[in-house]
């Protein structure tokens, strides 16, 4: 069964007087433990699906569905309890909380859905820095740290609360190749210890061969179904 | 500490100049806020307690024979009583007389009107209390106060000493009137210079209360008006004027003595055209002149005793009676009239205009008041003189201006009581502080909108910086309403800070100002405590204003806290600046 389903789904933008069809029926399965790429050209609509797969942006029409449950059907807080329980995120900026140091910003998630003991908190947050390679730089305010530990701190942040589904949106794009490569690896490992399922974009052909599937995505639709690279 | 309130703290310190400036802004608001208030706080209390309340009491009750200025209660027992049985005793301070009056003092070649204060203390603690705290010594003795080494022991003030040019243990002459209208002159001796806490007593020579009375021409059971202190004066004060002012009903004046071996009793008429009217419609006369007898002097006798008495109009007689005070008093009369003894008044009644009666009444209050026989449903009854005038209550001081100046123009012996509050009395000076507070709210108001002012932009701009941030923490699952929390702790937080500083900042300012002396003598100096501005912190004030200003950091912190909120978490992640 998929832990992603997307089904039919459109997304158009209106831009002054014309609309822009970002996507244009996008079906899409994607199986649970999955390290899944989407790859395409700039403006081919990768963003726009992520964003949509990651309920925080609504597809004008189709529907889809997170581990069962119909997304497009909930309202603003139950979406909002679903992205913080299921979905974690890492973004091509990094978007780490400025003001907390490493430390604060993995636990960010884990204190938003206070359901955890504090020692649960400090077991989890700690194991997650020491999977990213951060342990020396925990109290390390975000401003301290390069491009690559950023993005560490991003995955650990995206994975400490143990969600089905991480989406990330062009994650090594800022990123010079050699971080590129040692991030991909983590993500792939993660993939693989955890049984995560890693949903990630790129333009960038180099990154694919850490990919387990592919799908091709260009002018809002999928060009071709998804293939096992490995 | 929970989430929400670290990210606020953190983000707060972040932006740390934007927000030092708004916090300063705050700060210097509350600072103003805290210090007018105190020193609106601190100078009705200067006022009230040290001016008014020393000078009138917080609540008086004075009695004035007819026309005149000064006061003098015939019974001070009885009116004593009344306030002692209204009042309960833990509500009461202090009653006492107040016994003051202008005069001139001659020194050394310097002449000078004053205030002649008497000062009454009963106890010896309540003698130190009052030295202690009224007055700063600068040389001489406050013991030699009550001593009989001098005739007359004053304390004077520094500035007293330098304009009759007198020292210590100089001789001062005073002329002041006495209440029975002569002119005392004594010989003060000054026994010790003294600064009084408020500049505003300045022109007042302090005196024994005792011996001040004795001056004064008061009879020991007699007294001046009578001051109460009172426990909770505002919350009390005014109550217990109503109270007391029922009590002090007026009796009907009546006076039972013999004439001759024969009982007699003496009735009063008003002095007023309808009372005339009604005498003459229901008396009979059988001899004598009805208009002489109606007259401001004039006097009728019952038909029946003058019979027993074998008197005529024009005759004199002698009433006798024993006063409230065991000793036998003799007035004499003229009859203009003769009346028909009837069920109205009686067989032994002199009938009186209440103008030939109530100056000797008072000064020899007799000792039966109560066993008149005459009753309230007599055609009469309604125009007997009482033993006083009751004047009404006042709300203020126009009021009470009024009522005096009203008072002033009917010319008349009787004797007229009146119960007052010093919130009516110094209601011109309470509307001072509603004026000070006036004018402070609209200062604040100007602040508040430039704090508003400043906290919405702030806020304003924050979100707009912060808008990715936004999309971050919403797109990772902080929910709406937590977003609009972050922003509002923020400005509360901000502005708690702020407000403690202010009120920090406003205590050092006060502390500062408080410290220096003003040499001044004009008005003015009677805001002043010890020649210096006095402010008097007023928590209640502070934490309304407090509350004030967290609500409106509140309310205008909240619609750009919820704008932040309903950002759509794509919209604020796109968000590029
Ligand atoms: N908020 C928006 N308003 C209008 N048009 C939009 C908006 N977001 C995306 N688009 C348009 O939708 C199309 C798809 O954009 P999207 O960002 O998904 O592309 P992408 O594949 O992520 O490109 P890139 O590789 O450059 O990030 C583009 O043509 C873009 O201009
Ligand atoms: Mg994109």
């Amino acid at each position: 069964m998929s832990v992603i389903s997307v089904k039919r789904v459109e997304r158009d933008y209106p831009l002054g007087k014309t609309t822009v069809h970002a996507l244009r029926g996008v079906d899409l399965e994607i199986p649970e433990g999955s390290f899944f790429s989407i790859i395409g050209p700039s403006g081919s609509g990768k963003t726009t699906l992520l964003n949509i797969i990651g309920c925080i942006d609504n597809p004008t029409a189709g529907t889809v569905s997170i581990d069962g449950e119909e997304t497009t059907k909930l309202n603003d807080k139950q979406i909002t309890d679903l992205r913080l329980h299921k979905l974690g995120f890492i973004f091509q900026n990094f978007n780490l909380i400025p003001v907390l140091n490493v430390w604060e910003n993995v636990e960010f998630p884990l204190l938003l859905m206070k359901t955890h003991r504090k020692k649960e908190i400090k077991a989890r947050v700690e194991k997650l820095i020491a999977a990213v390679g951060l342990e020396q730089h925990a109290h390390h305010k975000p401003a301290e740290l390069s491009g690559g530990q950023r993005q560490r701190v991003a995955i650990a942040r995206a994975l400490v609360t143990n969600p089905k589904i991480i989406l990330a949106d062009e994650p090594t794009a800022n990123l010079d190749s050699e971080t590129s490569h040692s991030i991909l690896k983590l993500m792939r490992d993660l993939n693989e210890t955890e049984k995560t399922t890693f949903v990630f974009s790129t333009h960038d052909p180099d990154v694919l061969k850490y990919a387990k599937s592919i799908v091709q995505i260009k002018d809002g639709k999928l060009v071709h179904a998804e293939e096992e690279v490995i | 500490m929970g989430l929400i309130l670290r990210l606020s703290i953190r983000n707060l310190l972040r932006q740390k100049k934007r927000n030092m400036f708004l916090g300063i802004g705050i700060a210097f608001g509350m600072m103003i806020l805290v210090i007018a208030n105190s020193f609106s706080t601190g100078m009705v209390d200067v006022l009230i307690q040290d001016v008014v309340s020393n000078a009138f009491g917080h609540l008086v009750v004075s009695g004035t024979p007819g026309n005149s200025f000064y006061a003098v209660i015939r019974d001070k027992e009885r009116i004593e009583g009344v306030i002692r049985e209204v009042i309960p005793p833990e509500d009461i301070v202090l009653i006492t007389e107040n016994l003051g009056v202008m005069g001139t003092a001659i020194g050394n070649g310097e002449s000078d009107n004053v205030f002649v204060v008497g000062v009454t203390t009963d106890t010896e603690e309540e003698k130190e209390a009052f030295f202690t705290d009224f007055f700063t010594l600068v040389e001489g003795d406050f013991a030699d106060f009550t001593s009989y080494d001098y005739e007359y022991p004053v304390i004077i003030s520094q500035e007293m000493g330098r304009s009759l040019n007198v020292g210590l243990h100089d001789v001062i002459r005073l002329r002041v009137p006495m209440v029975t209208g002569q002119i005392q002159a004594v010989r003060l001796t000054v026994i010790a210079i003294a600064n009084a806490n408020n500049s505003f007593m300045n022109i007042v020579l302090f005196l024994d209360g005792g011996r001040v009375k004795e001056l004064l021409g008061y009879r020991p059971w007699e007294s001046a008006a009578l001051q109460v202190t009172l426990r909770d004066p505002k919350r009390t004060a005014a109550h217990y004027a109503d109270l007391i002012h029922q009590q002090l009903h007026p009796e009907l004046l009546y006076v039972a003595g013999e004439i001759g071996g024969q009982t007699a009793q003496i009735l009063a008429f008003q002095n007023n055209l309808e009372a005339k009217e009604t005498v003459q419609d229901t008396i009979v006369i059988t001899t004598g002149d009805l208009e002489t007898a109606l007259a401001s002097n004039g006097v009728m006798m019952s038909e029946n005793l003058a019979q027993r008495l074998k008197l005529q109009p024009g005759d004199q007689f002698t009433f006798t009676y024993e006063t409230k005070f065991r000793e036998m008093y003799s007035e004499q009369f003229t009859i203009n009239a003769i009346f028909q003894s009837d069920s109205h008044l009686g067989d032994e009644v002199v009938f009186v205009n209440e103008e030939r009666i109530h100056t000797v009444y008072n000064r020899y209050l007799p000792l039966d008041t109560k066993s008149a026989s005459i009753t309230a449903d007599s055609v009469l009854y309604s125009i007997l003189a009482t033993e006083w005038k009751l004047l009404e209550r006042n709300a203020n001081a126009q009021e009470m201006m009024k009522q005096m100046r009203d008072e002033r123009r009917i010319r008349t012996t009787q004797t007229k009581f009146q119960v007052m509050t010093m919130y009516e009395g110094a209601s011109q000076i309470l509307q001072l502080e509603e004026a000070l507070n006036l004018i402070t709210i609209l200062a604040v108001l100007v602040l508040f909108f430039i704090i508003l002012i400043g906290v919405m932009n702030t806020l304003r701009m924050t979100v707009r910086e912060r808008t990715r941030e936004i999309g971050t923490v919403r797109a990772i699952g902080m929910q709406k309403r937590d977003v609009r929390r972050m922003f509002m702790y923020e400005t509360l937080v901000l502005t708690t800070l702020s407000c403690m500083a202010g009120v920090l900042i406003g205590i050092i300012v006060m502390r500062v100002l408080g410290t220096i002396e003003f040499d001044t003598n004009s008005v003015l100096s009677i805001i002043l405590k010890n020649k210096r501005l006095f402010f008097k912190l007023n928590p209640a004030a502070m934490l309304s204003n407090f509350i004030l200003i967290m609500c409106m950091a509140g309310v205008t912190a909240y619609f750009p806290a919820r704008r932040a909120a309903r950002l759509s978490a794509v919209e604020a992640l796109r968000h590029y600046e």
